[in-house]
């Protein structure tokens, strides 16, 4: 990992497009702002994890459903 | 002129899809690589249908209107997202949720909904900043008949 020294008030730049700026320092937290283009998503990387966690699991249990249970639940509220 | 596309399903075999069918997606959590999907419903009415990955025959998912499961759901769809789409408003976008479907019953993430804009056939999977939207809300119990102690 790559790593810099910033005052608070500085930045980076990754790339042509996006600015990571050191908004403010306190004893045990960082502020950090982020401009980026809007095709880019920033996001908590705890709540990203999650995020990628549960689409594992939909995707596994949609790959592993018996055919029978996957046609249940898409026929559900179908013509019955 | 639309060129036609075969992909190769896991449960229905192969689909035959247009180009101009499929929704353009930045990747998804977990599934950065998966940027092309079809939406597929079953029947008219049906409560959950999928979204099929063109770019990975293995990948699919069920997927739900949340409003079906739960009428009060309000997304804040982010400004940044709705620009990224090309829409002008969340009421342009058509909004699924993942769902995840297991012996025990049928979860939806609302954590993270699925937006799609019909119009400029793009799509994202929005991290919701708000609280209050957990990844697994189950909407069903039980789902698939053939449980232990019914009869087969």
């Amino acid at each position: 990992m790559l790593v810099l020294t910033r005052r608070p008030g500085e930045s980076l730049r990754i790339g042509a497009d996006v600015r990571i700026t050191v908004v403010s320092v306190a004893p045990g937290q960082v502020r950090i702002g982020v401009e980026a283009p809007d095709a880019v998503a920033v996001h908590r990387e705890e709540v990203y994890q999650r995020i990628e966690e549960s689409n594992r699991e939909a995707a596994r249990a949609a790959a592993a459903a018996p055919l029978a249970v996957i046609e249940v639940v898409t026929r559900r509220g179908g013509e019955a | 002129m639309s060129a036609g596309l075969r992909i190769e399903t896991a449960h229905f075999g192969t689909i035959e899809a247009r180009e101009d069918e499929l929704i353009h997606f930045p990747g998804l959590p977990g599934f950065p690589a998966a940027r092309r999907f079809l939406v597929r419903r079953h029947d008219r009415g049906a409560d959950f249908g999928w979204l099929l990955c063109a770019d990975d025959p293995a990948l699919a998912f069920v997927v739900a209107s949340p409003w079906r499961f739960r009428p009060d759901y309000a997304p804040a769809i982010p400004a940044q997202t709705l620009r990224a789409l090309g829409a002008g408003g969340a009421d342009e976008l058509e909004v699924l949720a993942l769902a995840t479907v297991a012996a025990d019953g049928v979860t939806l993430n609302l954590a993270a909904p699925i937006v799609i804009h019909p119009g400029t056939r793009r799509g994202a999977q929005v991290i919701l900043e708000e609280p209050g939207h957990p990844t697994r809300v189950r909407v069903l119990a039980a789902p698939s008949a053939p449980t232990a102690g019914s009869a087969r």
